[in-house]
């Protein structure tokens, strides 16, 4: 893997036409909260120079992949969707695998809509997903899976 | 100006056999490490590529940061209207900065940025220092040009209100 030099800052701004504008910015660090310090000691004078408002910025590292095998022939169109139960009742978390391989597919009627959740890889995919890294955009745990299917997308 | 930091999210590109693209997200803890945040990714990355016919090509693990009280816009300011600052970095390239948006304050009868205004004074002092780079993480070195320059509007930049009464 190749993680790229420097981490890419958008800051959005909003006019008084609610069009949103982007600054883009790179910054060399490997720190999240050495970025963050960076860009708040400036977002106030980003600000004074234009007549937008800040709406709010992100800090995005990009990691490219080598020596990657060759995907199958399943197409990105044909989506298996995670359902997930998270540590908040009512509260839930969806994932996708685009291009699911045919083989996680449950054989039962009807065949080939239901992920089997047997299958090995998708038991692994289980586990990382309930390590306790991953969240909910709310930031509840994910806990449980609550369904999986197939999704198949134009 | 109550700036809040809001879970990161990682997305994952993945490519399949006839050269389509998709991408698959997830979020993740708050307050988690960049080295964390790439070994959590790494992880489900090949969890993914395990489970799909595609092939996980990159990744991107993104920290957003919203403000939950922005300031009301100026009257007439439009993101089309840009300031832009040049810099040669230390490869001998060239770096854009650009400002939507930008303020007439600091712009000259003859669309030239005043670059000894207070405001661009500060701005490029700072970016010509540690952490800022280019793309390629090569520090800015001298600022060589600074402009207003003027987008076209797209449809989507169009005022919602543009109607008649």
């Amino acid at each position: 893997m190749a993680h790229a030099p420097a981490a890419l800052v958008i800051i959005a701004y909003r006019d008084a036409s609610d069009s949103i504008g982007y600054t883009r910015l790179w910054l060399a660090t490997g720190s999240v909260d050495a970025a963050r310090a960076a860009v708040a000691t400036r977002i106030g004078v980003m600000g004074a120079l234009s007549g937008c408002a800040v709406t709010g910025y992100s800090i995005t590292w990009s990691t490219h992949l080598s020596d990657t095998p060759a995907p199958g022939p399943q197409l990105v169109s044909t989506a298996g969707i995670f359902i997930w139960q998270t540590a908040v009742a009512d509260a839930y978390a969806v994932t996708y695998i685009p291009g699911i391989n045919a083989a996680m597919l449950d054989a039962t009627d009807p065949a080939g809509l239901a992920i089997n959740t047997q299958k090995l890889e998708v038991i692994n995919y289980i586990a990382v997903l309930r390590d306790g890294a991953f969240v909910n955009p709310f930031e509840y745990d994910i806990t449980a899976l609550e369904n999986a299917f197939v999704q198949f997308e134009p | 100006m109550p700036l809040v930091n809001r879970p990161a999210v990682v997305t994952f590109t993945l490519v399949d056999a006839s050269g389509s693209r998709s991408q698959s997200t997830a979020n993740l803890i708050g307050g988690i490490l960049l080295t964390d945040a790439r070994t959590a990714a790494q992880t489900l990355a090949t969890a993914v590529e395990a489970a799909s016919d595609c092939t996980v090509e990159s990744y991107a693990i993104t920290f957003p940061t919203v403000e939950t009280q922005p300031a009301a816009p100026a009257l007439n300011s439009r993101v089309e209207k840009k300031g832009r600052i040049q810099f040669r970095t230390s490869a001998g390239k060239v770096y854009t900065f650009t400002v939507p948006g930008i303020v007439n304050s600091v712009i000259l009868a003859s669309g030239q940025i005043d670059e000894d205004q207070a405001l661009i004074t500060g701005m490029t002092l700072a970016l010509l220092a540690s952490p800022w780079s280019d793309s390629n993480g090569a520090t800015l070195d001298q600022v060589i040009g600074a402009y207003e320059r003027f987008d076209s509007t797209s449809k989507g930049q169009l005022p919602s209100n543009r109607r008649a009464d």
